[in-house]
């Protein structure tokens, strides 16, 4: 059976992890852990995409009683992430608040990264470095809906069921976040200067 | 709104719903032909279809080859980690619990043990207060009676020390170790035959215990009778003969305050020889007749409440023959006491 694992469905893996098929499980792990650390390489940033994804993975394994297969399993997945990204950045908020003593609201993104210098990384054509610390400058609850629309291609009613939002706040949502990534990213593409 | 309307571009849902193809041919029509002469609705529309396409050409640095497998050795030191039960911040409850149970059970065992040291060391100081069951008493004289010559066995400890000086008594030139329990038994029952044999004799000179003093009031019929308490006149005692020809004498007193006990007729009942020294409650009514008899005991009067649930499997029925008692009739119902002599 083993051997038949890449072959299997997400929802067959799902089924077979939850009754203590480990290697079904490793086989759902290795199939999805590139679009899970995509996901969080744009969400967080990349420095902390691998833990992210590690998180993730975890909390699915613990929460595989509670998967009811009403939606496929990387929708779960993504759902999963989403919590994710948003205690990171709650947990973040409430460190700050404590130990700076900023009001930091709970969508406020990080700030840049120190000694980064945009222009001349800019100049060096490293424009991925720049988008990635841009994303950090969204909304914590657009940052997900973005990725996987605009990224992963997801539909608008598979990122709802995954979300467990209504359609129409879904793309409400999305509508925003590109409008706030054109704000962000426009003053890069028009003189080059990063905006961060 | 009125601007959105006027420069469709400002809208991130306009653009947004642009970008996805989701404008109505209509809607589109109306935009393409504001665009075509709105250099800000061209420019904007443009930013956005560049911001979206280098946000997607800008793809993040893909994971690492063993990630993968970085997190399924995660996720099997997590599951290993969750597989004992019980074990909680490292500790193995089930041994955990066991080292508890121990522990409770050396203290309690240790006060325990530390309790009946207590009491060992003061048991030597603490007098021994000697019990004598009445009813081997009460059987012996009626033993004697039916010619029974050897002795009823001691319970207890002292059946066996009782036996094995019979057997010593058969070797030459032994003499049998004084028993105190067995020597005040045989003042007992001396005195309980005096009573049976001679029922109006003197009591013995010098009873030894507080028990003989109970058997001597029984053995001295002519006495004053003062149980019964309050009001109680002693009524003459009168002799039956008990099936074995043994003359028993009833003592009738009242126990309520109505006076003195009124006069016993007819002919007295047959009682058995054990009923010696017992005494009843009789309830009688107006008529004279008994219409119930319970046990009389001092003690029990004195803290009834302690010694019902003892009464009831010590104390024998009361003999039935005592319901044919009849008295003389009165005007309303009795309680008295009678004591079997």
């Amino acid at each position: 059976m083993y051997e038949a694992l890449p072959e299997f469905s997400d929802d067959r893996l799902i089924a077979l992890s939850r009754e203590g098929e480990e290697a079904a499980f490793g086989e759902f792990v290795r199939r999805h852990t590139p679009a899970v650390h995509r996901w969080m390489a744009r969400s967080v940033g990349i420095e902390e995409a691998d833990d992210m994804t590690q998180e993730v993975f975890l909390r699915a394994f613990r929460g595989l009683a509670r998967f009811r297969g009403d939606a496929p399993p990387r929708a779960w997945l993504a759902s999963i992430a989403d919590n994710a990204v948003k205690n990171l950045y709650r947990a973040k908020s409430r460190f700050r608040r404590i130990f700076a003593g900023s009001a930091v609201a709970g969508g406020e993104p990080d700030p840049p990264a120190p000694g980064a210098d945009p222009e001349a990384a800019a100049r060096a054509g490293e424009s991925r470095h720049f988008v990635t610390e841009a994303l950090k400058l969204l909304p914590v609850e657009f940052r997900m809906p973005v990725v996987l629309r605009d990224l992963e291609e997801w539909s608008y009613e598979e990122i709802a069921a995954s979300l467990a939002l209504p359609v129409g706040t879904v793309k409400s949502r999305i509508a925003r976040g590109r409008g706030q990534l054109k704000a962000i990213l426009s003053p890069l593409m028009a003189t080059g200067k990063s905006p961060l | 709104m009125k601007t959105h309307s006027a420069h469709p571009a400002r809208s991130p849902e306009f653009l947004s719903r642009l970008h996805d193809g989701e404008l109505t041919p209509a809607e589109r029509a109306q935009f393409e032909a504001h665009r075509a002469h709105c250099a800000e609705c061209r420019r904007a529309a443009a930013e956005f279809e560049e911001a979206l396409s280098l946000y997607r050409s800008s793809s993040p640095t893909p994971a690492s080859p063993d990630l993968a497998a970085r997190i399924l050795r995660k996720l099997q030191a997590a599951n290993r980690r969750r597989d004992p039960f019980g074990v909680v911040f490292g500790i193995d409850l089930k041994w955990a619990g066991a080292f508890a149970a121990a522990l409770v059970a050396m203290i309690i065992g240790s006060s325990v043990v530390l309790r009946q040291q207590e009491r060992s060391a003061e048991a030597p100081s603490a007098t021994p207060i000697p019990v004598r069951l009445k009813s081997s008493a009460r059987q012996e004289p009626l033993q004697k009676s039916a010619g029974h010559a050897a002795p009823p066995a001691p319970a207890g400890p002292a059946e066996t020390k009782a036996k094995a000086n019979e057997k010593r008594e058969a070797l030459p030139g032994y003499a049998p170790e004084p028993e105190p329990a067995r020597e005040e038994e045989a003042a007992s029952r001396d005195l309980d035959a005096v009573a049976l044999e001679e029922p109006a004799a003197e009591p013995p000179p010098k009873p030894a215990a507080a028990d003989k003093k109970e058997a001597l009031a029984r053995a001295r019929p002519t006495a004053p009778e003062r149980a019964g308490g309050e009001g109680s006149v002693p009524a003459a005692p009168s002799a039956l003969a008990s099936a074995s020809g043994t003359v028993l004498r009833l003592k009738v007193t009242a126990l309520d305050s109505q006076g003195e006990a009124p006069e016993r007729l007819g002919t007295p009942p047959d009682l058995p020889p054990e009923e010696r020294g017992r005494a009843y409650e009789l309830f009688v009514d107006a008529g004279g007749r008994v219409f119930d008899v319970k046990p009389y005991s001092e003690r029990r009067k004195a803290r009834p409440e302690r010694q019902d649930a003892a009464r009831d499997v010590l104390e024998p029925a009361p003999p039935e023959a005592l319901k044919s008692l009849r008295f003389r009739p009165g005007d309303r119902p009795r309680k008295l006491l009678v004591r079997i002599q």
